[in-house]
């Protein structure tokens, strides 16, 4: 048991090893700061980068180093050089058809690499013809449609990369190029003098898309590729794509394919076993966009109005955040100081004007900005009355935070309507399925993040003042949103704090799911954040004990006036850290 | 300091003939050359904007402040065109030690006809005032903020100078200029790269006329600025290697800014790297001591990763031979 577990350990170290060299190098080509491997998928802009050819999936069994770096370095040409919704929208209809589609587009890709690359040009014929050699042996050659995909894959990279094909192949697939050749010849020409041309390339990609389908006996055109699988899926080589995003709805990230790395932890095991019902009519948004103009400048006044009537002393209060936050940071020195360190350069002032005492110098400490604190507001309709004096908490800390350097953000969580909206509503259309997970329209709502600096953000704070937007609430995955914006942050310590009043809540997730469904999931989000370590998690729980919950989590009396008691008990509590 | 003879401009210049610039201006220049005037570097390559921007600032005196990441030649930039326009120019480099003595002057101990005495000696600012130099702050932000507000009234086009020490009000030349670079905008270090910073205050900030700003060079600029560094060079190097070179370059710099490692490789380290590749005659052994080494050890792979991408070469930090180690093992 023992050993299987350390092996285990050690190819997912080594998959996250291999992750991070690739996605760096798929980051520093591609110009893409926002590229991600999510359980071994191309992710981008927190969605699936829909890059899904055969070829790009090396295998940890099979494959060596090399294989990984030519996969990257494709990622990285098509990221650069394909324009993913008009690939969607040009996409053929069939599966076979999408297959031959995606691959051909991945190749036209990888013809345009540098030749400034060409270490990658290398990596990218290694891929490919270790790719070829597997799939030769492999028995889905033995098939006619495995060996028609397979045939036309080496033609067309042969014409785009004027590389010399596989010898081991070439006899296996002549006689099959001789059949398919005068049907392609004109495309294959195309396509190689439109390298550079997305449209003009798809439209050649298409014929040979249609040279196959009829080509193909009718019932094999059928046959969607998911059923496929099982034929084209022996000895470790499959040629099955891999589901789009709308099939995709899980939002927790998924421990990898390989069966070795699935399930080692627990309670991510838990947390894959939550379901979302549908992902389609979820929101992130930011504050100011939910409300008029108009709206928000009387809001903002209001905000303005309650900060300057509250009575707490904010530079104490910051005075005490810098000795929880960390320390100050050794800038430089004040010079010509009556008091502290002799400065060596003033010496001869002191002879030549004896009166002028201010020779000595002191350090000068700024303090360090190197934290982050994001606040994460339960948006749920009974946080409405109590939304003024926890608005104005909020707004308090930022400023407090503001002064000591840490950046702060403020999210917010609701649904966009009640009763589960539009995902009830396809629910009920869809002949309501057992178990369908949560069954509502997320609403995350960003009112200022990190790289903004409170001054900047007063309207998205005022927009917390806005109470029609206060609905019902799903706390788990807002908690896991909230936790996945801070890992993206460089600051060294990031400090999570949830302020709520009640247990996550949603009427229709609740009707239609196993009892306190909700409740667990936040529990194991929770502990997963908890367990993970790099983010402290703290709750507020306004007239409520939220410590079922949360590991380290205060109860407040819900606040009528914003007193410095308050913060002396929050205080403590981020003090409290690491017990 | 020795003085400085010339006293007025005494020609006008065709931008587009000395900085091959495509623009109609004219701008003024000496005709001799002064001794505080820097040595000229025939390969320099101006950057048209920035260019344009200093030129505004010699002729139509107006306060320019260059700002950019390091090693992208703001120095050398003003001084290369003062270089070519014949006007004198004196670099302070700036750092949290220089106190407003410094800059103003100071009383020091003198012996005259064997006697000590004390007598005030002028700092290089009223020096520089009195004379037709272009001043240049380097590292502007790294000055202390209370410090630097010595020159808040010479920011001003017309301001004149009191000497507190002396009881006297220096008018400044009317062709004194005044320049400054900087790496941050004044905001402090917020990328983490640029240690001692200090935030400028925005009422000083608020009087450079001009702030330019000198980003990364388009890529065959930079295989320009190379070659000419290079070109002297017993073995020559190809530019295809070159250009190889700035690709590994541009791919650090793209993986800084997307927060993957925190080192970045600037014109200048490129340079560097082409002048080692000169000494050691082996491409991968310069990238290795001129820029690899200057890493963070835990990110030195993925640099190789990059090399490997350009070049085709195994670093010896690469990854690649432990990977398939490890694989292999973990294949039993």
């Amino acid at each position: 048991m023992a050993d299987t577990n350390t092996a285990t350990l050690k190819v997912e170290k080594l998959q996250q090893h291999l992750e991070k060299l690739c996605g760096a190098t798929i980051r520093a080509t591609s110009g893409q700061p926002s590229f991600r491997f999510r359980g071994q998928r191309p992710e981008l802009h927190g969605k699936s980068a829909m890059i899904r050819a055969p070829h790009l999936r090396p295998d940890f069994e099979e494959d060596n180093f090399k294989s990984f770096r030519g996969a990257a370095d494709a990622i990285a040409l098509r990221i650069l050089h394909s324009d993913s919704s008009l690939h969607q929208q040009l996409m053929p209809e069939s599966n076979i058809g999408q297959l031959i589609f995606e691959l051909l587009e991945q190749l036209r890709c990888e013809s345009l690499v540098s030749e400034l690359h060409p270490g990658a040009r290398k990596n990218l014929e290694h891929r490919f013809r270790q790719w070829c050699k597997q799939f030769c042996a492999s028995d889905t050659v033995d098939n006619q449609l495995g060996l028609m995909i397979f045939t036309i894959a080496q033609v067309v990279w042969c014409r785009l990369t004027s590389l010399p094909m596989n010898h081991e192949s070439e006899d296996l697939i002549e006689p099959m190029r001789m059949m398919i050749a005068r049907h392609i010849g004109g495309a294959l020409m195309g396509m190689r003098k439109n390298t550079t041309d997305q449209r003009v390339f798809a439209s050649h990609a298409h014929v040979i898309v249609d040279v196959l389908n009829s080509l193909l006996p009718e019932e094999d055109n059928e046959k969607p590729v998911k059923d496929k699988k099982a034929n084209l899926n022996t000895s470790n080589f499959s040629l099955y794509l891999e589901p789009s995003a709308e099939d995709d709805n899980s939002d927790i990230t998924q421990a990898g394919k390989s069966p070795q790395i699935r399930g080692i932890r627990e309670i991510l095991e838990q947390l894959n076993q939550y379901q979302i019902f549908t992902t389609k009519h979820d929101q992130v948004v930011m504050a100011e966009k939910l409300a008029l103009p108009a709206q928000l400048d009387k809001f903002c006044k209001v905000q303005d109005q309650l900060l300057k009537n509250n009575a707490v002393n904010i530079p104490k209060l910051a005075r005490d955040l810098a000795k929880i936050i960390p320390g100050k940071q050794f800038s430089g020195w004040n010079f010509s100081q009556d008091e502290g360190y002799i400065d060596g350069s003033m010496l001869t002032t002191l002879i030549t004007s004896p009166q002028y005492l201010n020779i000595f110098r002191t350090q000068q400490q700024l303090p360090n900005g190197n934290c982050v604190v994001s606040f994460l507001m339960d948006n749920s309709g009974s946080m409405k009355e109590h939304i003024q004096p926890i608005s104005n908490l909020i707004s308090i800390l930022c400023k407090a935070l503001e002064m000591v350097g840490a950046n702060t953000e403020i999210l917010g969580f609701t649904t966009k309507s009640w009763q589960g909206g539009k995902s009830h509503k396809q629910w009920m259309r869809s002949g309501k399925p057992e178990n369908p997970g949560r069954l509502c329209e997320t609403r995350h709502i960003i009112y200022k993040d990190a790289d903004t600096k409170l001054q900047r953000a007063r309207r998205g704070i005022g927009a917390m003042l806005k109470l029609d937007l206060f609905k019902e609430g799903i706390d788990g995955e807002a908690l896991l949103w909230a936790a996945k914006r801070l890992k993206q942050r460089s600051e060294q310590r990031k400090i999570l704090i949830v302020l709520s009043d009640g247990c996550p809540m949603e009427s229709a997730s609740n009707q239609a799911n196993t009892s306190s469904y909700l409740d667990n999931h936040l529990r194991q989000a929770a502990s997963m954040i908890e367990n993970t370590g790099e983010i402290e998690l703290y709750a507020l729980g306004f007239g409520l004990d939220l410590s079922p919950y949360y590991r380290h989590s205060l109860a407040l009396e819900i606040p009528e006036k914003i007193e410095n008691s308050i913060f002396k008990e929050i205080l403590q509590m981020l003090m409290r850290r690491g017990v | 300091m020795s003085d400085i003879k010339i006293d007025q401009p005494d020609l006008m210049v065709s931008v587009r003939d000395v900085f091959s610039i495509n623009s109609m201006l004219k701008v003024p220049a000496f005709s001799l050359r002064d001794e505080h005037v820097p040595e000229i570097d025939p390969d320099y390559v101006f950057n048209p904007e920035v260019t344009l921007a200093i030129l505004a600032g010699f002729s139509n005196n107006r306060r320019v402040m260059v700002q950019g990441l390091h090693g992208t030649g703001k120095s050398t930039h003003i001084e290369q065109i003062a270089a070519r326009l014949n006007w004198p120019c004196v670099r302070i480099n700036l750092d949290g030690h220089i106190s407003r003595l410094d800059l103003v002057g100071k009383d020091t101990i003198v012996v005259r006809d064997n006697q000590q005495i004390t007598e005030f000696q002028e700092g290089i600012l009223p020096w520089a005032l009195r004379r037709p130099t272009a001043l240049i702050f380097d590292e502007f932000d790294a000055g202390r903020p209370e410090v630097m507000f010595v020159i808040q009234r010479i920011l001003e086009r017309d301001g004149k100078f009191t000497l507190l020490d002396q009881n006297e009000v220096i008018t400044p030349h009317n062709q004194f200029r005044l320049f400054a670079t900087a790496n941050t905008i004044g905001l402090g270090n917020s990328t983490g790269l640029y240690h001692g910073t200090q935030m400028v205050n925005q009422a000083q900030m608020d009087r450079w006329d001009i702030v330019t700003n000198l980003s990364y060079l388009p890529c065959e600029d930079e295989v320009k600025i190379i070659q000419g560094k290079v070109k002297s060079q017993d073995k020559p190097i190809n530019v295809e290697t070159i250009r190889s070179m700035i690709a590994v370059a541009d791919m650090t710099r793209k993986s800084f800014a997307a927060g993957d490692i925190s080192t970045l490789m600037s014109p200048r380290t490129v340079i560097s790297w082409a002048e080692n590749i000169g000494i050691f005659d082996n491409a991968a052994v310069a990238f290795k001591l001129s820029f690899l080494n200057k890493c963070d050890e835990a990110e030195r792979p993925i640099i190789a990763e990059f090399f490997q991408r350009c070049f085709d070469l195994e670093l010896s930090e690469s990854w690649a031979d432990t990977a398939n180690q490890v694989m292999a093992d973990g294949r039993h």
